[in-house]
């Protein structure tokens, strides 16, 4: 029997499809950016701080009604969504609050979370699914107002479905996830290196942000069919924010096959001159993050 | 032409006695529609194929006028009918199975028109000759080879070229080949701009048609039958950061090699034997951003059609045989469970794709052997046709439980037996009215896709439903006939996505749908003079599905209320003129009522509304088709010209979305696009 993709018919559509703007970039209203955790992978009843970035026109808020919530509900198998629909509209028990928080991982993830069985009277129950670098999340629910954010907690699960020798080879040679670093941003005019603090207003300018070169990491990924490791390495991407200007695209980045440490976006700066915040996220594929600051002036 | 003494009528063949001009008795098979048609029938023989407007003179598409069939998604090519998703329609040309009847991306079917002699649309209440299938059925009757010399044709437009040719060979014999060859990827790839192509998805596609025919003795003729078809297409939509590519690209194909046996004896009976083997090909890779989803399946088809007509009394006949089909399986998928999307999934154009990344390999075999026996009764004005199908399914992997570690594969096999009564009955209360109604019960196997351990469940077993069909036929006078017809079917059994979030290992789907389809369709004919001609179909529907334990139905996925298709042709002094004009109700979305970002990948994900509660606007256009005929020495020269989209209307085909999934735009289809080619016949 043939089935064919309900995708399809959408891409052949797109050709037609109106250009609705990066919105996500420019900063209008106070926003949850991004959250980071250390350590970047953790174990069940691993302690894990947690850290917010949370932006407004007028800079970055240190947010303490920033609240933070563990969800326990498993998604089902029939969502097309990283977390189960009901983390977002469920009353869930409160973890922290604050722009910082220190939540100890369940002891149940990798159970509810993870390739784990979770428990039952009646069979064996479905275990999640990892995500293509083979890793299963924590989600944790942030709400600021009317707001809502996931941030998803890589845990650290045993291997299962491999078999013994194989299990003990992943362990030998995995490496929990680390967090990327950020190291720089710099700006081109032209080609020509401007500062930071004197930026041209008006104008077309190269941003290009780098990052440290041990920030995509490799790992080994388990193949249940073949039951083979293979090898992967990070993909990293960049989310731009602005309070004014215009960016060509809202993420860049590169994939794992690119061993490139930084990445660039142009940026079309206001006409009018003033101070300008900026706000860059990095993201690996294994769910580990670094965020980045910066003020920058644009000048006549 | 309409059967009399002499023909022998196994369902819709006949074999009917021809003599040459040089006093050679032949065979001809012929396709009998209106005095067999089904309630709620429609056919379209000869030369409407060519020349529905809107269709690019190909004979699928020529089907989308027909009543009970929704329009297509843009690019689609998926046939629904009366509210039946397209893969519970079965596709049949000459007794041969066939997995699709449209190209992928929709613009051509698999079959050349000039390989076809007539195509039939069944929506529903088919008698017990068919099964497999919870929707309709398409018929197609594949043309006979000239019984004289030779014949062709070359067609050519900005799509595809393609060719039917046929010669006589012998006494009586005769080979009949067409094919396909599409460009459009060709073509476009060189005048779209790079950005364009990268979202375009060119499709590229072939086919091949072949029909050699033997006769044996007098009384019986032999067609070895060849269908194969080949499609792919890839896109890719480009994005800076790696989490936002897309890409998907696919590949199908088909191909089946049968032998169709036919035998008329004095006594009036006759036999219809069709072996049949195939092999087919669907696979697709998707990605979208970190996730990904590739799935292959290669299947071996076997199949048997077999019927033996026997008159029992000057006003009975019965019919007893057998329909059987085979298929085995080897599939391997990875990546998302999510993806491919099936009927029931909710989503939104432009979200991110997320979900797992699983692996499975798996075999399956699915055995149908359904002997049937039908009676036919007419007397006076009343035909009764009870027949009796008893479908014995055989359902079989290779691994019930996902892989793990050194544990051994270990199967799982199960037989379902499954009695499939219809009945179907029609009173000519007069000379211009007759009604008709049928009933039936009808099944369907699970997908070979559907049986893994990991993205499925290995012991699904068979859906059912059950078809009601009451129309009458009017015809009234010369010019006029009106078709007006109500049906229902009711469907239980169906295969859906496991709701809960904790379910069982191995049972990814289960199988607690339900499901109904009512509505009316009529469908008015008119021909008020030689040189004009015309139809008319409307058809209103509904289709709603749900799990048997939920409070509601909701909408199926490409559920239409209203379908409206008016078509008019004008024929004058070789100038064929011919205008369509379509409506249909949009199809149900799924509303985003707010979202959230996902910090893990920085892309913000939607959060949904009640399921398919909103619908895309009514779609409506106007297509024009003109073709004039010229004729030079024996050659027959037709340049037509067709404008999809007369009036230029912005179609909203889907509804898309900003990157917070704050603010909701539209994406229109096709604007006014002029398609030219020609034909050529000798």
């Amino acid at each position: 029997m043939m089935r064919l993709s309900k995708i399809l018919p959408l891409l052949w559509l797109a050709a037609c499809a109106p250009k609705m703007g990066n919105s996500a970039s420019l900063i209008a209203d106070e926003r949850i950016l991004g959250a980071r955790a250390d350590p970047a992978e953790a174990g069940p009843s691993d302690t894990v701080a947690y850290t917010s970035l949370v932006a407004s026109p007028s800079g970055t808020v240190n947010e303490q009604a920033l609240l933070w919530s563990l969800c326990k509900l498993r998604k089902p198998v029939a969502e097309n969504t990283p977390v189960s629909q009901d983390c977002l509209t469920e009353d869930l028990a409160l973890s922290a609050q604050g722009a910082q928080a220190s939540i100890r991982t369940p002891s149940a993830a990798c159970v509810n979370f993870g390739p784990l069985a979770p428990p039952s009277s009646g069979g064996t129950l479905r275990p999640t699914d990892p995500d293509v670098t083979g890793g299963y999340y924590q989600p944790i629910r942030l709400d600021l107002g009317a707001q809502q954010a996931i941030f998803r907690e890589r845990l650290h699960c045993d291997l299962a479905g491999a078999s013994l020798l194989l299990s003990q080879e992943f362990r030998a040679s995995y490496a929990p996830n680390q967090n990327p670093t950020l190291v720089s941003l710099s700006a081109l005019v032209g080609q020509q290196p401007t500062s930071l603090d004197a930026l041209p207003a008006g104008e077309r300018i190269r941003l290009v942000a780098t990052w440290s070169p041990d920030s995509a990491e490799t790992f080994p990924v388990f193949d249940s069919v073949s039951q083979t490791l293979a090898e992967q390495r990070e993909a990293l991407w960049l989310s731009w924010f602005v309070t004014a200007g215009v960016f060509d695209d809202s993420t860049t980045g590169h994939s794992a096959d690119d061993a490139t440490n930084g990445s660039e976006n142009a940026w079309q700066s206001p006409n009018v001159p003033g101070t300008v915040y900026l706000w860059l996220v990095l993201h690996d594929s294994r769910g580990g993050a670094d965020f980045a600051a910066h003020t920058l002036t644009v000048v006549p | 032409m309409k059967p009399h003494a002499g023909h022998l009528a196994l369902a819709m063949l006949t074999i009917a006695p021809v003599t040459r001009a040089e006093g050679h008795a032949v065979y001809e098979t012929v396709v009998i529609a209106p005095s067999t048609r089904e309630a709620g029938e429609s056919d379209l023989p000869g030369e409407a194929l060519r020349q529905a407007p809107g269709a690019q003179g190909d004979a699928g598409k020529a089907l989308e006028n027909l009543p009970g069939v929704a329009r297509p998604a843009l690019g689609g090519g998926e046939l629904v009918v009366w509210g039946a998703t397209p893969d519970e329609t079965r596709i049949v040309i000459d007794g041969i199975e066939i997995p699709a009847l449209y190209h992928l991306g929709g613009l051509r079917s698999t079959v050349n028109t000039g390989f076809v002699r007539s195509l039939s649309l069944v929506p529903g209440g088919y008698g017990a000759e068919f099964g497999r299938g919870l929707g309709g059925l398409v018929r197609a009757a594949s043309r006979e080879p000239p019984m004289e010399r030779y014949q062709g044709e070359v067609n050519a437009d900005v799509l595809d070229t393609s060719f039917a040719a046929g010669a006589a060979i012998g006494s009586g014999g005769g080979v009949l080949a067409a094919g396909r060859f599409g460009y459009l990827d060709r073509i476009l790839g060189g005048v779209l701009s790079p950005d364009t192509r990268r979202l375009f998805p060119l499709p590229r596609y072939h086919d091949f048609q072949g029909k050699a025919l033997f006769p044996l003795r007098d009384d019986e003729m032999a067609e070895v039958i060849v269908l194969t078809s080949a499609d792919s297409d890839a896109v890719t939509s480009s994005s800076p950061s790696p989490a936002s590519v897309a890409t998907q690209d696919r590949d199908r194909s088909f191909t089946r090699l049968g032998i169709r046996y036919m035998r008329a004896l004095p006594d009036g009976s006759g036999v219809t034997l069709t072996p049949f083997v195939g092999w087919d090909h669907t696979g697709q890779n998707q990605t979208a951003g970190l996730a990904l989803a590739s799935e292959s399946i290669d299947s071996t088809v076997l199949g048997l059609r077999a019927a033996c007509v026997v008159p029992f009394s000057p006003w009975s006949t019965w019919t007893l045989g057998f329909d059987g089909m085979m298929t085995w399986s080897t599939v391997q998928r990875a990546g998302s469970a999510t993806l491919p999307a099936r009927e029931g999934d909710i989503g939104a154009f432009g979200q991110p794709i997320s979900g797992g990344a699983s692996a499975d390999a798996w075999n399956t075999a699915i055995a149908n052997l359904a002997p049937y026996a039908a009676l036919e009764f007419a007397r006076g004005r009343w035909r009764l046709l009870p027949s009796f199908r008893f479908d014995g399914y055989a359902i079989s992997t290779n691994r019930s439980t996902p892989p793990s570690g050194i544990t051994p594969q270990v199967g799982t096999a199960h037989l379902s037996w499954s009695p499939a009564p219809r009945l179907a009955v029609a009173h000519q209360t007069r000379s211009w009215l007759r009604e008709d109604i049928a009933l039936g019960l009808y099944q369907q196997a699970p997908s070979p896709g559907d049986l893994s351990a990991v993205f499925g469940t290995p012991t699904l077993g068979l859906a059912h439903a059950l078809h009601a069909v009451a129309g009458a036929d009017m015809d009234i006078g010369r010019t006029l006939s009106v078709q007006p017809v109500l049906f229902y079917r009711r469907m239980w059994g169906l295969v859906m996505r496991n709701p809960t979030p904790n379910p069982p290992l191995a049972q990814a789907l289960v199988q607690d749908g339900v499901g109904h389809a009512y509505g009316a369709q009529i469908l008015v004919r008119f021909v008020p003079s030689p040189i004009f001609s015309g139809w008319v179909a409307y058809t209103l529907s509904r289709s709603e599905r749900k799990h048997s334990g939920d409070a509601s139905y909701r909408l199926l996925d490409e559920d239409q209320t209203h379908l409206l298709t008016a078509v008019a042709n004008a024929t004058f002094r070789g100038l064929v003129v011919g205008l369509r004009f379509r409506l249909a109700t949009g199809m149900p979305r799924t509303p985003v009522i707010g979202s959230y970002l996902d910090t893990t990948t920085g892309q913000y994900q939607p959060i949904f509304g009640a399921q398919n509660s909103i619908r895309l606007p009514v779609f409506y256009a106007l297509d024009l088709r003109m073709e004039k005929r010229f004729h030079v020495r024996s050659v027959d020269i037709a340049p037509y010209l067709e404008v999809l989209n007369l009036t230029n209307h912005a179609n909203i085909e889907e509804f898309t979305y900003d990157e917070q999934f704050a603010a909701r735009s539209n994406i229109t289809g096709l604007p006014i696009l002029a398609v030219a080619g020609f034909s050529i016949r000798l």
